[in-house]
């Protein structure tokens, strides 16, 4: 019970500055409306522990852990290449001038200094020879979520743990593990990990288990050539005795390791973006990389239509729009279709009285039931475990079709 | 657009994320939108304050209060996981199915606000906004009840137990038979008060092709209000009869070790008229439910009803965990009603009375699906992921249908 309490207060802490660090992004701009773009407005600081970088606080004080003096921070939200986090900086999406991929999207912290010196401070300024200190990133936990070798990116249930599993046209799976800063795990804990593939037949539909060993810093199998897309799952346990974890992965293609570039650098680099060039589908980087091409119209948010038949027909658009990702493995970005369903469902919900008494009673506990569902695909959607995900959209339409029922004037 | 709404995502829920994952949060909020459109102060705390303060609140039964923005944000995941799991507010039917009096739920727009606060940041709002101070009230919802009955003695959940139950008998002192049209239960000490069954205390009916009469007068669990029965039914109170008041205890972490006292008091309300219909009970029992780990356990059951009755309540009354119970009634001429669908958690057993009386003509089948093997989403997703679940320890379903018969007319107790 000595640990409910100690789990109630650290919960505190995360929430207290978890809210600190919504307060300060407020600004009287609108949560979900956008914010004014980068450049004009610096990230707000956040106050964290020199030694443990998960402690985030909205003032100055000192570490509940080792008591060390706070020091300021600012977190931003950058592009960068695959391959070689931070070593170029973008504000928007584009190509990695490095190896021509598109870039991913990453957090980091920002903060200005003097070359040569071992100055360092939160905001822009001048140093000493009156040159104006020099932009710099460093990498955050959690920052990074994306795949570093063309292959799929999951995080773990236990919040530390990542990894990442590649699909090589040799026929090889293939799975790296990272930490939560996305580093490759180190060895002593990479040994302590047990891992196996399961391999669906897709003609059969027989499971095949076979264990993955660890060569180096990765595990891999030969699992054969299958027929694309290969559909297969992990069973990982991090070390002994942990819980077992399982990973779905879906690989429309076979997973292509991005190009080897030269040696990068950690300071301020920003190439001009390459004009003109329309964002390349990233190859080799299966589905879980839209987010950053921006382009699937799953992803793109719309206004809520003004009548009902039309919120009707895009909450049948964004239904099947989750099943299309589920299929796929997208797992992380179920939650954009998922989310603007639920602002439909929402919507709806105003419409309600519209509805003569007895389908009004019946619509608004499917409405519920698909505000829930939709939080569920959000949560479960990181964790990519599909069979959870798909019990849950079992849910989600079951709720659709009871809301599309419900309203008369728009029967599917 | 998306591109920017995005990035607001990342740069805040990194945040979040980074702190949870030290902190051994079983589920952090992960790479997702922290920007909580509602805050605590405007949005959440009088959705809190209207549907929650029964329990929630300083000395009540819940293990925390949820009254203050201190308080309640803590429990910002729990809050999501209880919610999206439709755990709490604690009404274990679902609502789009059958018709049920006075569904304990929230609408949708104050899921979302909740769930939205509670995954964004959880916002406070205004510094220096005074919320009303919510205080725990302790009294009878419906007023002073005709008969007090308070028990003899106080009863103390010793200081090395979390749980207890003890089962007190209370004399009426009534003189001639009554017409009963609600029970209620005023704990001496809420906070530990978990619930109760209170019955009148009767000699064990024999199983019986006929309805008998119903003696359970209430399941009482914390923050629900009785449900006066109208129309013209009442429960039965004999003269001189006795209560058997039988309270489940539980103490919340903030009295673990501590000795609590309690001195509950019944409260019995009479029908206002002099003749009434006798409320009935006709059990519905399942054969004894394979147990095992098969999967899509699904158990049909049914009890044919031997004279035209007309249906008012259910309740679950001994029934395993984590279930569903889908309950229809069956016409001779074929047409179904939906009765009600349940996820089953025996601590929150309550009666659920339909919000119109269901006509049950003679030879009509009250029909049960169990399902044995419905996924708790709760259990499954925010405790042990990826492991498969323990198969529950069913043995038997037993629901009780309160019922009279169509032909009954008012009389006198």
């Amino acid at each position: 019970m000595k640990a409910r309490r100690t789990f109630a207060v650290l919960l505190f802490i995360v929430s207290l500055a978890a809210s600190a660090v919504r307060r300060s992004n407020a600004d009287g701009v609108g949560p979900r409306a956008a914010r004014p773009v980068q450049g004009e407005s610096l990230p707000p600081i956040s106050f964290t522990c020199p030694m443990h970088p998960e402690i985030l606080e909205d003032k100055k004080g000192s570490c509940p852990i080792c008591r060390m003096d706070l020091v300021g921070i600012r977190l931003d939200s950058v592009w960068t290449c695959a391959t070689r986090p931070l070593a170029v900086v973008e504000t928007k999406p584009g190509r990695c001038p490095i190896d021509g991929s598109a870039l991913v999207q990453v957090t980091a912290a920002v903060s200005w200094t003097c070359p040569g010196t071992s100055t360092e401070s939160v905001s822009p300024g001048s140093c000493a020879d009156g040159s104006p200190m020099v932009k710099r990133f460093a990498s955050r936990a959690h920052g990074n979520h994306n795949p570093q070798h063309g292959g799929l990116f999951f995080m773990a249930a236990d919040n530390w743990h990542h990894l990442e599993g590649a699909y090589l046209p040799s026929g090889v799976f293939r799975l790296y593990f990272y930490d939560d800063f996305t580093k490759p795990l180190a060895l002593a804990e990479l040994r302590g990990v047990t891992a196996s593939v399961v391999v669906k037949d897709s003609r059969t539909a027989k499971e095949t288990t076979v264990p993955l060993v660890r060569s180096g810093r990765y595990m891999q199998a030969s699992i054969g050539k299958l027929p694309l897309p290969a559909e297969m799952y992990t069973h990982v346990v991090f070390k002994p005795g942990a819980p077992h974890n399982r990973f779905d992965f879906a690989f429309e293609t076979y997973s292509k390791e991005p190009h080897a570039a030269p040696t990068p650098t950690m300071t301020r680099a920003t190439p001009a973006p390459i004009p003109g060039t329309p964002p390349a589908a990233p190859t080799g980087v299966p589905s879980g990389a839209e987010l950053s091409s921006g382009i699937d119209p799953a992803l793109v948010q719309l206004p809520i239509p003004d009548t009902v038949p039309e919120m009707l027909a895009q909450l049948r658009t964004r239904t099947d729009q989750i099943r299309v990702f589920i299929d796929r493995g997208s797992f992380a970005s179920i939650y954009v279709p998922a989310f603007q369903a639920k602002d439909l469902a929402l919507a709806l919900d105003a419409h309600k009285n519209e509805l003569a008494a007895d389908r009004r009673k019946a619509v608004e506990p499917a409405i519920a039931k698909l505000v829930r569902s939709a939080y569920l695909l959000d949560a479960f959607g990181d964790l990519g475990n599909k069979q959870q995900i798909s019990e849950v959209y079992a849910k989600f339409v079951e709720a659709e079709t009871d809301i599309q029922s419900a309203f008369p004037q728009h029967q599917p | 657009m998306t591109v920017i709404t995005t990035k607001v995502r990342f740069i805040l829920i990194t945040a979040i994320i980074v702190m949870g994952v030290a902190l051994a949060v079983q589920r952090g909020e992960a790479h997702k939108a922290i920007t909580s459109k509602y805050t605590y102060n405007d949005d959440v705390f009088p959705i809190f304050r209207d549907r929650c303060s029964r329990c929630h609140v300083t000395g009540g039964v819940a293990p925390m209060s949820l009254m203050t923005y201190d308080e309640a944000f803590p429990w910002a995941e729990s809050i999501r996981a209880e919610l999206v799991s439709a755990h709490m507010p604690p009404w274990n039917a679902d609502d789009g199915f059958g018709d049920l009096k006075r569904a304990h739920t929230l609408s949708p727009n104050e899921i979302d606000i909740i769930l939205t606060w509670a995954t964004g940041g959880n916002p406070r709002g205004a510094l220096d906004q005074k919320l009303p101070e919510v205080a725990l009230k302790n009294e009878w919802t419906m007023g002073a009840p005709d008969l007090a009955l308070r028990m003899p003695a106080e009863f103390t959940v010793a200081a090395d137990r979390m749980e207890d139950t003890q089962e007190v008998t209370l004399a009426t002192g009534t003189t001639e038979a009554r017409w009963v049209r609600a029970v209620d239960l005023l704990p001496g000490t809420p906070s530990i008060v978990r619930s109760a069954v209170i019955s009148v205390k009767a000699a064990q009916t024999p199983p019986s092709s006929s309805p008998t009469p119903e003696h359970v007068l209430v399941r009482w669990v914390p923050g629900h209000d009785p449900e006066p029965i109208d129309s013209g039914t009442a429960f039965r109170l004999p003269a001189g009869a006795e209560l058997v008041a039988r309270i489940h205890y539980k103490k919340t972490w903030q009295f673990e070790g501590k000795p609590l006292t309690d001195r509950s008091t019944v409260g019995v309300y009479f029908a206002q008229t002099k003749d009434a219909r006798e409320l009935l009970t006709v059990p519905i029992v399942s054969p004894t439910l394979p147990a095992g780990d098969a999967r899509d356990r699904t158990v049909t059951f049914s009890r044919t009803i031997d004279e035209d009755l007309q249906a008012l309540a259910l309740s679950p009354e001994q029934v395993p965990p984590n279930i569903t119970l889908q309950v229809e009634a069956v016409r001779p001429d074929g047409s179904r009603t939906p009765m009600i669908r349940l996820n089953t958690r025996p601590d929150w057993d309550r009666r659920y009375w339909f919000e119109h009386p269901l006509t049950l003509p003679r030879g009509s089948k009250v029909e049960v699906i169990a399902n044995l093997d419905d996924p708790d989403i709760l259990s499954s997703a925010f405790s042990a992921p990826s492991t498969p679940r323990a198969p529950a320890p069913v043995s038997i379903v037993r629901l009780a249908l309160n019922v009279v018969p169509a032909q009954a007319r008012p009389i006198a107790p």
